[in-house]
């Protein structure tokens, strides 16, 4: 090959490279009136699609983890391409709206729609769904005298239980926000002894999520595990696992009037400070929030609807049925950045 | 003869500094901390994190020293059958990058994985099973990747040495085993010392590894810092703590790999008559390396193609194959067009500038990938927010990390080309840009092939500045093993690993062939 055509070749790829990457500067430019979601949270895309039918709203959904997402959000500062964050918990969204990433509306429907628990008290962030901490355990392979001493999250941490126990890494929200609330209700020093109470009975059995800790425990492999309730749900009656309810099921713990209550959080959605279609965006939220469309989301991933209005799972355990703990989510979130230290202090993964 | 000094000088310091930006943002961070996050730092982490890292490093440096040495021992000083496949076969687990490993032997050892079951079949406690997700397990899998390190660079010096020396001890009567002790060890000490900083500043970089086997190191900690608190200054800080013991190691590989003329061949030098090996001895030294190649390379891979055939495969592979391949062409590409300007002028007309530009690149080697993110976070949304979350800081970090590998390379080679033939360009009328790119630039044209290739296959394997810069939804193959892996889809790892592990296989290729030709050259730096 002549070495002057060699040589223009090398230029035009690197002016291909060049131009390639100036592409690649522009995050992402939303269309006029379009909504562009940061989503910790993956939902029925039927819902979504609904939503555009009834608006002519178009939605850009960027999936990833909660808290990449928010840091994401952050780092981006007022450039930020995202209109609403959705999240899985509500101790992120707190965080952000602490760091005034989040806009402040109101909404006479939202109001209606959600409980005051469940939302931040200037709606700075709104939740869609309730989750729980429950224990799940096999029931091959724990006694009923067993069930019956495993009436509260430090039950777990009792010898007894020790090599038979499955946990989340702590590097998770759910174990996170869980020691949060733990946190406001009995202080650091509590806390941290059920911490460390939790590593020591799981030992190696420290799973990368929820729903492998279900599995353990239906396979055998732990006897019982701390997990949101709607992974148990997903195990018994989602077809792809389908476990028997022979070898799964779940204990609502810390029930009595003098105990925390149950650990709770919502999986929620907060609209950008930077949005440029914050109009949009709460039209999205009271969509989201609405009886219908709620009841499906919830539903979709067998969670407790946000909205009282909307129905749950019939095979689920009614919420009202549950004390929950008394600790309002803002409060929990926190003691996000505490929880997190005693976590490292615990040596808990 | 005159070049253009001054805008080549210009140009080169400007590319220089460029690179040391994250560098200096995060030691600058660092020291402008107020000196509570320190306290704090202190009080819960640091103390652990050094006692954590430290015996990691010691533990590792060991291994891979046993390794590394023995293997360049008998490589170097035996014939044996098969020799020429072994040759091969040792450098392997270049191909892996640890994250890798340790995903396929989590699956090994993962109820129903086949360990596990060998275990209960052979009637052992459940209770205790040796754990992958321990300090061991850990230490195991990051020697199994980066013994080669020391094993190529002793390999190479072994062969170097001069036979006098040893024939002559053995002639006035000591014992093998002291003439190893006291004359080709000491003698192969610089490139065991050089090979054994590269292993262990690889140790020190790693985050896939120890993230998936829950050991927390600094690295992890800077990431950790940066994800789960979102406190770039408190990792900045860690970071700069991890800056100190990387460039430290660095130093050291520098200056051991600078005395490599210790094994100087000078006049009647002749290489070593290797000695061949025959019955018992062949059955152990085949033995040796039939199990490191088994557990390093074909346990691992054979567990990755079976669950690759399990039928679940993303639906995005192709994507993400494609979104490794661009990135890692255009990085590449960059990476050895950028260092051109300051490896040419550090050689040719090394000044105090050239040379302090040439570290400040060289140092990029050092800065583990989630160092440079932070201090690229912190540098791009202070000062130009609008790049954040785009490629170019994805593609700027990779230049950091990997053209050092691409500056050393084309050091050398331009090292290698005689003035004399620039010269003669230049009386004969050329311009000196026409030279450099008729001359120079041809001669040199392999090397810049063998820097492109080691860079392509680095970027392609580097998993956390990936994972904290990628704009949104720029899913790389690395970024699909890692997001599968770290949620145990275990089958859904194994095709973009098994990817990653075969682009890993070219260089191994490619520098083993050369090898084979005689010429040696390189020392295995960052392949």
């Amino acid at each position: 090959m002549d070495r002057k055509l060699k040589f223009s070749l090398k230029t035009a790829l690197i002016a291909a490279a060049v131009i390639l990457m100036a592409f690649g500067i522009p995050a992402t430019k939303a269309l006029a009136g379009e909504l562009v979601i940061y989503s910790g949270r993956h939902y029925v895309d039927a819902i979504m699609d609904e939503f555009t039918k009834q608006t002519g709203i178009k939605l850009t959904f960027h999936r990833g983890g909660t808290v990449e997402l928010f840091n994401r959000m952050m780092a981006e500062g007022d450039r930020t391409p995202a209109d609403l964050l959705i999240t899985v918990d509500a101790g992120t969204l707190e965080r952000a709206r602490i760091a005034g990433a989040l806009h402040p509306f109101t909404s006479d429907v939202i109001n209606l729609a959600i409980p005051a628990k469940l939302r931040a008290p200037d709606n700075s962030w709104v939740g869609l769904t309730t989750r729980t901490r429950v224990i799940v355990y096999n029931p091959e392979l724990v006694t009923q005298e067993e069930i019956d001493l495993l009436n509260s999250y430090s039950a777990v941490t009792l010898p007894q239980f020790k090599g038979r126990l499955g946990i989340r890494t702590g590097s998770n929200v759910y174990p996170q926000s869980h020691a949060a609330m733990m946190i406001a209700q009995r202080g650091e020093a509590y806390t941290l002894a059920w911490l460390k109470g939790l590593v020591r009975n799981a030992g190696d059995n420290i799973f990368p999520s929820d729903m492998r800790v279900v599995e353990a425990v239906a396979a055998g492999e732990v006897h019982l595990g701390l997990v949101n309730n709607y992974y148990v749900y997903r195990g018994l009656l989602d077809p792809k696992w389908n476990i028997p309810p022979t070898r799964l099921a779940y204990i609502v713990p810390e029930q009595a009037t003098d105990q925390l209550g149950q650990a709770f959080n919502i999986s929620g959605i907060a609209i950008s400070a930077h949005s440029k279609n914050k109009e949009n965006a709460v039209k999205f939220i009271e969509f989201l929030t609405g009886a219908a469309a709620n009841a499906d989301i919830a539903q979709g991933n067998h969670e407790y609807p946000a909205n009282p209005a909307a129905a749950a799972l019939p095979q689920m355990r009614p919420l009202i049925e549950l004390r929950l703990s008394p600790v309002p989510l803002a409060v929990m979130a926190r003691y996000m950045v505490p929880a997190i230290d005693l976590i490292d202090k615990a040596g808990y993964r | 003869m005159k070049y253009q000094y001054s805008s080549a000088a210009v140009l080169t310091t400007g590319i220089a500094a460029l690179l040391a930006t994250p560098l200096l943002f995060v030691i600058y961070s660092a020291l402008t901390t107020d000196g509570a996050l320190w306290i704090r730092l202190w009080q819960t982490r640091l103390p652990f994190l050094f006692s954590n890292t430290l015996s990691l490093l010691l533990a590792v440096g060991l291994i891979s020293l046993v390794l590394g040495v023995s293997l360049a021992w008998i490589m170097a000083r035996y014939e044996f059958t098969g020799k020429r496949i072994w040759k091969w076969l040792v450098l392997l687990p270049f191909a892996m990058p640890g994250y890798v490993l340790a995903y396929a032997y989590a699956t090994i050892m993962a109820p129903g994985g086949i360990f596990h079951n060998f275990w209960v079949l052979i009637g052992g406690d459940l209770a205790s099973m040796p754990s992958l997700y321990s300090f061991w397990g850990v230490a195991l899998i990051l020697s199994l990747v980066n013994y080669p390190y020391v094993y190529l660079l002793t390999y190479m010096s072994l062969l170097k040495t001069n036979a006098h020396y040893e024939e002559s001890a053995l002639l006035a009567g000591a014992s093998k085993t002291r003439v190893a002790w006291s004359i080709t060890l000491p003698m192969a000490r610089p490139a065991i010392i050089a090979g054994l900083a590269l292993a262990l500043m690889e140790v020190l970089a790693d985050y896939g590894t120890v993230a998936l086997l829950r050991y927390p190191t600094f690295t992890e900690a800077i990431v950790r810092q940066m994800q789960a608190r979102f406190d770039p200054y408190g990792a900045a800080a860690i970071g700069a703590v991890v800056l100190i013991l990387t460039i430290s190691l660095m130093l050291i590989e520098r200056y051991f790999r600078g005395r490599k003329s210790y094994t100087q061949v000078v006049g009647g030098a002749r290489a070593y008559q290797p000695q061949k090996l025959r019955g018992k001895s062949l059955v152990l030294v085949s033995g040796f390396f039939l199990l490191i190649a088994v557990f390093a390379f074909f346990a691992p891979v054979a567990m990755l193609i079976r669950l690759s055939l399990m039928g679940s495969v993303i639906p995005d592979l192709l994507s993400s194959l494609l979104s490794s391949l661009i990135v890692a062409f255009i990085g590449a590409t960059v990476a050895v067009v950028v260092v051109l300007p300051i490896a040419y002028l550090n050689v040719r007309n090394k000044t105090f500038l050239s040379k302090i530009s040439s570290y400040a690149v060289a140092m990029g080697y050092s800065l583990p990938g989630p160092v440079i993110a932070v201090g690229l976070t912190l540098l791009v949304t202070t000062f130009v927010p609008a790049l954040f979350g785009g490629f170019v800081v994805l593609i700027f970090a990779y230049l950091v990390r990997f053209s050092p590998i691409a500056l050393q390379s084309q050091e050398a080679a331009i090292q290698q080309v005689s003035t004399n033939l620039e010269d003669a360009a230049r009386i004969l009328g050329k311009s000196p840009i026409q030279t450099v790119r008729e001359i120079t630039l041809s001669l040199i044209k392999p090397a810049v092939f063998t820097a492109w290739i080691l860079v392509f296959v680095d970027i392609i394997k580097e998993l956390p500045a990936t994972m904290m810069l990628r704009p949104l939804a720029f899913d790389t193959l690395a970024i699909q093993v890692w997001m599968m892996a770290s949620e145990e889809l275990w089958e859904l790892a194994a095709a973009p690993a098994l990817l990653i592990v075969i682009v890993g296989l070219f260089p191994i290729i490619y520098f083993v062939g050369k090898m084979e030709q005689g010429g040696g050259g390189r020392d295995g730096k960052g392949i």
